[in-house]
């Protein structure tokens, strides 16, 4: 997943586009989104593997043994484990998008000349 | 449920969620990899390069190569990072004001030099670095004429600036002043980054390289 960078900041501002803000919150929504999807597939395969676990316990033909329990929990652990990484990650958007705008702010004061650069350079 | 089947279901478990950590990792030390790069390009370079030398590419460069591939979230995170990629725009900003000039041609460097290389670009159709060229012959020949005359004026001043010291010291004429203010007005349009015609352009370098004459021989 390609994450926001000052470049990116750069060409909202040499687009000199009156609703710039708008689209940058656009981007971080989209970031936010995609992030949240791979949360919520890996929260659910966790999830998952926990009840297929669980059913499996509660039947009285069942075959499982101890290595098959410990490797579901730790896998699903795991899995959990990852998806909570990247939810951890998205309580920092808030700050990126604010840092984002002030950024936003003093390029739109270059715009016209990045967008002559990205003129000449494209 | 077979206990083949189930083997296989709990290796196929463990599997995924190796892959999925494994994944994580790889990509989160490789954007660490990156960020870190990125961070150190951007403390190693500075604008005044490109300011100096009048190229808009360099520049150009500068602010999409060396601040531009620092991600928004270390942006966001390190005060070290934020702090580099605002002190660049921030100098880049001083430059297309008027009110200062580079300090690698402030004293060196002849205003002649800066006036024909102003006049190759905009025969060559590069209106950005003539015109520029144009306000450092002036931002020259006033320093020159300010030393000549014996007036305090900050070392760092650029064209703006110094036309306005000058100026109010009665220095340059009413007319010279006029003519070099409209000059350095289209030459601020065109260095930041608006449209100046041909034509204009080439108006405003005449105008400059009279009014520079008539500085010259005062």
């Amino acid at each position: 997943m390609r994450t926001l960078e000052v470049a990116d900041v750069l060409d909202l501002a040499a687009a000199q586009s009156s609703d710039a803000e708008e689209r940058l919150q656009k981007l971080f929504e989209w970031d936010f989104e995609r992030t949240m999807t791979s949360v919520r597939l890996l929260f659910i395969a966790a999830g998952s593997l926990l009840v297929a676990l669980l059913a499996a316990l509660i039947r009285d033909d069942t075959n499982l043994e101890i290595w098959h329990i410990a490797t579901i929990v730790g896998s699903a652990g795991l899995l959990a484990a990852v998806a909570w990484s990247m939810l951890r990650r998205t309580r920092e958007l808030h700050r990126e998008f604010l840092a984002a705008l002030g950024l936003l702010n003093s390029a739109q004061r270059l715009g016209p000349l990045l967008a002559r650069y990205r003129a000449g350079a494209s | 449920m077979t206990p083949e089947l189930e083997n296989v279901l709990a290796a196929v478990a463990a599997v995924v969620a190796l892959l999925a950590v494994a994944f994580t990792a790889f990509t989160r030390a490789w954007a660490a990899r990156q960020t870190r790069e990125a961070v150190e390009r951007a403390r190693g370079s500075k604008p005044d390069r490109a300011i100096s030398r009048l190229d808009l590419s360099e520049l150009g460069d500068y602010m999409y190569g060396a601040l531009g591939s620092i991600p928004i979230a270390e942006y966001a995170s390190n005060p070290r990072a934020r702090g580099d990629v605002a002190r660049g725009l921030e100098r880049i900003e001083r430059f297309l004001a008027d009110d200062e000039t580079p300090p690698a041609k402030r004293d060196g460097g002849a205003a002649s030099d800066a006036l024909a290389a102003a006049q190759r670009a905009l025969g060559a159709g590069d209106t950005w670095t003539g015109l520029a060229q144009l306000r450092r012959s002036i931002e020259i020949e006033l320093h020159q004429l300010a030393a000549r005359r014996e007036i305090s004026v900050p070392k760092r001043a650029g064209a703006g600036l110094l036309l306005r010291i000058l100026g109010d010291g009665q220095v340059l004429s009413r007319d010279i002043a006029l003519t070099l203010r409209k000059s350095i007005r289209v030459a601020n349009k065109a260095i930041h980054g608006e449209d100046v015609s041909p034509a204009a352009a080439d108006e405003a370098f005449a105008g400059a390289d009279y009014a520079l004459r008539s500085v010259r021989s005062s």
